[in-house]
C-alpha cells in the first residue's frame, strides 16, 4: 500500500499526450502513454481498502434487488397476514393476553420454512447461475466481502420486514391500562408493557434472523440451483433448530451435545426476557460459522 | 504492463492450460485465437484473478496476480464469455454499482458513469432496465461496466459472440475505440475480427502457445516455402486451355474446371517464381480471354487451420 501512495502523485497531473481525448475520460490522470493507470486515491481509500464501501455496496444492491423481485412482494404480504392472525389477533384479542409472545414464536417457525429459504436461495446460487459471480469476483472485491454484503443485504431486508410487527407494539402502548414512567426524568404515559421483554424478544429475533440467515447463505454458495439451495437451507434450519429435542430420547453423555446444539431452546430464553452470554455465543458463532465456510467454499473455484 | 512466464493450470487429470508464456507491452491490442477449449477463457480467468494457476506467474502493470489480486483487479477492466449482467437493474444503476465496487471515489462516479455512457452510445438508454436490452445494447454495457473505472487492461473474452453481422461490426468498432486509450486482450475464435482489431496475435491450441505474431507476419511466414497459388477465369475450351498452360515452366499442379457458360476456373500452384505473368502471356497469345487473374495469399484462417489442426509443433523462429 506504502508503494501505491508513492505513486499516485505521478499520475495525476493532466498531460495531452493522449492518441484519443474524448476516450480517456474526463476527470482523467493521464501521463505520458494512456496510462490511465492509477485508480485514485483519497479520504475515501481508507474505507475502500478495508472493504466497508464494497460490503454496503453489495449490502445494498441485494437490499435493493429483494425489494424488485417478485419473491419480496410475495412473501411479505403472506407473513404479514399469517403473523398479524394467528400470532396478534388470536391470542391478543381471542384471549385478552398483552404479549408478543405468540408474534416472536410464530415468527420463529416462518423463518424456517418460507422466510429464510426463499431469501437466501437466489443470493449465491443466482450469481453463479447466471455468471455474475464472475464479474464480481474479478471486481476488486474479496471473497469475504461478498459473503458478508449478501449477508447483511438480506439481514436488512429481514429487518424491513418485520418492521410492520412495530405496529402491534404502537397498539399495546395506545390501548393497555397507563402508566407513567420516567425514563431520564422525562414523564411518559404509556400503556403497561414490559418494554425489557420486548427488548429480549428483539434482540433473540434478531439473533435467530442473523444465524438462519447465515446458514442460508451457506447452502446458497454450495449449488447453483435456487430450489436445491431453499430445500438445503430448509433441512439444515429443521435439523438446527429442533435437535435439542432429540436430547430426551438419549442418555447422558449424548442428550448434553443436542441440548447444546439446538436452537429452540435458546431462542425461547431469549423470548421469555432471559439474555445469556452462551446463548449470544451461540448463535453468533453459528453465523460467523456459517459465513466463514461460505467464503471457503467460493475461494474452492480457484483450487477444483 | 502484463508479463506471464510458464503458467500452467490443469482441471484434476486434464491440462488446460500448458506453461504459456508472453508479455504484452502498454498501449498494444492483442488477440487471443484458439479453437473452443483450447484455453483461452482459462488464461483470462487466471489473469483477472477468478482462477488461481496451477503453477507459473503472471503480472500487471507490476502487480502479481496470485500475490496481490485486489490491485490488479482495479487495473483490469473484464468482460467475461456470454456478458453476465444484473438483469433487474437500471443502466446508470449498473455502472454505478460496478464503480463502488471498483474503488472510484464518490466524486468521480457521476463523471465516469456518464462518460461511459457517452462513449458507448448508451446515453438514451441510462434508464432502461438492463434485461430489456437487446443483444447488441447488452455487449455495449458489458464494454461499459469493462470501462468504467478506468482500467488500465481491457480483458475482453468472446466479445462479439452470438452477435448479428450489424451488432458484431458495432461492437468491433467500439472495441477498436477503445483500443487507443487502453491496452486491450481480446480472445475469439473468429478470424476476421481478429486481423480487424488487433494489432498482434497470440495463438492458442490444446493450452499451448503455438504462434505469437502480427496477423500479416503470421500468413507471411507460413506462406514461406510454400509456393504461390493463382486462381484464374479463363474463356476457351477447358481441354485447350489446360494444355496451353501446361506448357509454362516452373508450375506443380494445373486444375482446369469447365464452367457452364463457356469459361473456365483455372486453379495453378507454382512453387518457384511468381508466374502469374507467364500465365496471362500464354492465355492471351493463344487467343483465349482472359477474365480474371489473382493469385491467393494465405489468409489467418489458412493459418489458424494449419497451426490448430496439426499435431502441435513450435512455430519456426
Amino acid at each position: 500500500m506504502a508503494r501505491v501512495r508513492k505513486r499516485s502523485p505521478v499520475a495525476e497531473p493532466e498531460t495531452d499526450a493522449v492518441a484519443t481525448p474524448e476516450l480517456s475520460g474526463p476527470a482523467d490522470g493521464d501521463s505520458a502513454d494512456l496510462g490511465h493507470g492509477e485508480p485514485d486515491r483519497g479520504a475515501y481509500e481508507p474505507f475502500y481498502a478495508i472493504g466497508l464501501t464494497k460490503v454496503f455496496a453489495i449490502a445494498g444492491r441485494e437490499f435493493g434487488g429483494l425489494f424488485v423481485s417478485p419473491i419480496g412482494w410475495v412473501i411479505t404480504p403472506i407473513v404479514i397476514l399469517v403473523v398479524s392472525y394467528f400470532g396478534y389477533l388470536i391470542p391478543v384479542l381471542g384471549s385478552q393476553q398483552a404479549t408478543m409472545e405468540g408474534i416472536f414464536g410464530l415468527i420463529a417457525f416462518l423463518l424456517i420454512l418460507p422466510i429464510v429459504p426463499l431469501t437466501t436461495m437466489r443470493l449465491l446460487a443466482e450469481e453463479r447461475r447466471q455468471g455474475t459471480l464472475e464479474m464480481l469476483l474479478t471486481s476488486p472485491v474479496r471473497d469475504w466481502e461478498l459473503v458478508l454484503g449478501k449477508w447483511l443485504g438480506s439481514l436488512a431486508f429481514f429487518g424491513a420486514m418485520f418492521s410492520f410487527t412495530l405496529v402491534y407494539v404502537g397498539l399495546f402502548l395506545i390501548y393497555l391500562p397507563k402508566v407513567t414512567v420516567k425514563p431520564f426524568g422525562i414523564p411518559l404515559t404509556l400503556g403497561n408493557l414490559d418494554f425489557g421483554l420486548l427488548l429480549s424478544g428483539y434482540l433473540g429475533l434478531l439473533a435467530l434472523a442473523a444465524a438462519f440467515l447465515a446458514v442460508g447463505v451457506l447452502c446458497s454458495s454450495l449449488t447453483q440451483n435456487q430450489i436445491v439451495a431453499a430445500f438445503l437451507t430448509f433441512g439444515a434450519l429443521i435439523v438446527i433448530y429442533y435437535c435439542g429435542q432429540a436430547a430426551q430420547f438419549l442418555a447422558p453423555p449424548y442428550d448434553s451435545f443436542f441440548q447444546y446444539v439446538g436452537g429452540q431452546e435458546r431462542y425461547a430464553s431469549f423470548s421469555q426476557g432471559n439474555i445469556a452470554l452462551k446463548d449470544v455465543v451461540y448463535f453468533a458463532s453459528l453465523a460467523l460459522g456459517a459465513l466463514f465456510i461460505a467464503t471457503r467454499v467460493l475461494e474452492s473455484r480457484k483450487w477444483r | 504492463m502484463i508479463e506471464v512466464q510458464e503458467l500452467s493450470k490443469s482441471y484434476g487429470q486434464r491440462l488446460a492450460v500448458d506453461s504459456i508464456s508472453f508479455s504484452v507491452p502498454r498501449g498494444q491490442v492483442l488477440g487471443f485465437l484458439g479453437p473452443n477449449g483450447a484455453g483461452k477463457s482459462t488464461t483470462m480467468r487466471i489473469l483477472t484473478g477468478y482462477l488461481s494457476a496451477s503453477s507459473g506467474s503472471a503480472s500487471i502493470a507490476g502487480y502479481d496476480v496470485f500475490a496481490n489480486p485486489v490491485e490488479v483487479r482495479r487495473r483490469v477492466g473484464y468482460l467475461p464469455e456470454n456478458n453476465p449482467l444484473y438483469n433487474d437493474m437500471r443502466v446508470s444503476n449498473y455502472l454505478r454499482l460496478c464503480c463502488k465496487l471498483r474503488g472510484v471515489s464518490p466524486r468521480r462516479r457521476r463523471d465516469r458513469v456518464d462518460y461511459v455512457l457517452q462513449a458507448c452510445g448508451l446515453e438514451e438508454r441510462r434508464r432502461d432496465i438492463v434485461g430489456r436490452l437487446s443483444k447488441g445494447l447488452r455487449q455495449r454495457v458489458g464494454l461499459a461496466q469493462a470501462v468504467v473505472h478506468d482500467p488500465d487492461l481491457l480483458i475482453l473474452d468472446e466479445p462479439t459472440s452470438g452477435l448479428d453481422p450489424a451488432q458484431t461490426r458495432e461492437t468491433r468498432d467500439l472495441i477498436v475505440e477503445l483500443g487507443k486509450a487502453h491496452t486491450v486482450i481480446l480472445s475469439s475464435h473468429i478470424l476476421p475480427e481478429v486481423s480487424a482489431t488487433c494489432e498482434r496475435v497470440v495463438i492458442i491450441n490444446r493450452g499451448s502457445l503455438v504462434a505469437d505474431d502480427r496477423p500479416e507476419n503470421l500468413a507471411k511466414r507460413m506462406a514461406e516455402g510454400r509456393g504461390i497459388d493463382v486462381e484464374m477465369t479463363v474463356r476457351g475450351d477447358a481441354e485447350a486451355v489446360r494444355r496451353k498452360i501446361a506448357l509454362v515452366q516452373g508450375l506443380d499442379t494445373v486444375e482446369v474446371v469447365p464452367l457452364p457458360n463457356g469459361e473456365c476456373q483455372v486453379k495453378v500452384h507454382g512453387s518457384q517464381e511468381d508466374p502469374r505473368e507467364d500465365l496471362a502471356r500464354a492465355i492471351v497469345r493463344a487467343g483465349f480471354g482472359l477474365r480474371e487473374l489473382h493469385s491467393r495469399t494465405l489468409s489467418l484462417e489458412d493459418v489458424f487451420i494449419s497451426l490448430t489442426t496439426e499435431e502441435p509443433q513450435a512455430w519456426p523462429e
